[in-house]
């Protein structure tokens, strides 16, 4: 299990906190989804989350950050890593730069572990097929589509493993194909014991993926509860997100006068 | 960053920047890129070091390298032979043999 507990947290060199009081759990196995408008601290609370801040980053964090419950505090990014992986939205940051070939950019995170070579050709080879990558690992990683290097991206977090994902926007260059590909490949991690938290704004993704949704704005947490009830509460229209086109159908078939549930049940 | 300055001059130019004609007027036309060049840089590299580290990137001990390229027999005896010959030429140059080379 991934835990928050009433941390907060402040950028160095800034004068007010990004976070704010937030407590989160994720437990073993749990997807949750995290939305929330531009600039409410979903990326500080993925950085928070993974520990980066303030391991790398610095900064001022109170309260506490536990993983399988140790605490985080004091820890080195190294150690983190073996623990926890985050994932950026943007694909080009991502890519080591040193690779010659998609296949050794998915393997360097397992040579990094110390792994032996079968164990990270195995784990590349498994996080490869879960994104459905075969086709493209000869190609240089410097030339790849917007979407092909989100992917590659997300490939070599997975192929390390990790008993805990985070991942923010992770499908912002993604077609509907790759995100759904994004979608099962997060799915089949969470059935092995995975703990994934998704910031993410395309809702219609978090829609069906996530058991438990949590909303932020101005660096605290004002909605947390199942996917179902916090996707279709109006306070997330209020705060500028819009809800998954499920929610948004059945809002229009109410407002003509029809019964969602008939037109849902008549759907299957 | 040569694919980031072409992109950031394209994005310019849309805006009316004028970077063709006169040498003078290329130059002038170079200055609005450096800025946001050399910032986006900057904030690109803590993103990227960020990455890395998630990818355990620092973690100190030994790494079993993907590819391993086993020597040929002429390839080992070569090697074999710069090593010796570097013992040797250390080992004359300290005994004061080599004290007439250049």
């Amino acid at each position: 299990m991934l835990e928050l507990r009433g941390v907060s947290y402040r950028y160095p060199g800034y004068a007010r906190e990004v976070l704010v009081g937030v407590d989160l759990s994720i437990a073993d196995g749990e997807i949750v989804g995290l939305v929330g408008p531009n600039d409410a601290g979903k990326s500080t609370l993925c950085l928070v989350a993974s520990g980066l801040a303030p391991a790398s980053i610095g900064g001022k964090l109170t309260g506490t950050l536990t993983i399988d419950g140790e605490s985080m505090a004091g820890r080195k990014t190294h150690e983190l890593a073996e623990r926890v992986v985050l994932g950026f939205q943007n694909p080009n940051t991502q890519r080591s730069g040193i690779a010659a070939t998609v296949f050794e950019e998915i393997a360097l995170g397992p040579m990094n572990l110390g792994l032996e070579v079968a164990e990270t050709v195995e784990r590349t080879r498994e996080a490869i097929a879960l994104l459905g990558l075969e086709s493209i690992i000869e190609r240089n990683p410097s030339r790849l589509s917007g979407g092909q290097a989100q992917l590659v991206g997300i490939a070599s977090l997975l192929a390390m493993r990790p008993g805990h994902v985070i991942l923010d926007e992770p499908t912002a260059q993604l077609d509907p194909a790759g995100t759904r590909l994004v979608g099962d490949a997060l799915r089949s991690l969470a059935e092995r014991g995975t703990s994934l938290l998704l910031a993410e704004h395309k809702t219609d993704l978090l829609d069906g993926l996530c058991s438990r949704v949590v909303a932020i704005d101005s660096g605290a947490i004002v909605v947390n509860g199942p996917a179902d009830d916090v996707l279709a509460d109006p306070r997330l229209t209020e705060l500028g997100v819009e809800p998954p086109s499920r929610v948004r159908l059945a809002r229009a078939i109410q407002a003509a006068g029809g019964d969602p549930r008939r037109i849902t049940a008549a759907l299957g | 960053m040569v694919e980031r300055a072409g992109v950031i001059q394209a994005a310019q130019r849309a805006r009316g920047l004028d970077t063709e004609g006169s040498v003078r007027a290329r130059l002038r036309g170079v200055m609005p890129l450096v800025g946001p060049v050399v910032l986006s840089s900057l904030t690109e590299v803590e993103e990227r070091s960020l990455a890395l580290e998630v990818r355990a990137f620092g973690r100190p001990g030994r790494r079993h390298l993907l590819w391993q390229i086993p020597d040929s027999r002429a390839q080992l005896f070569v090697r074999i032979l710069a090593i010796a010959a570097l013992v040797i030429a250390v080992g004359l140059r300290l005994t004061g043999r080599l004290d007439g080379l250049p």
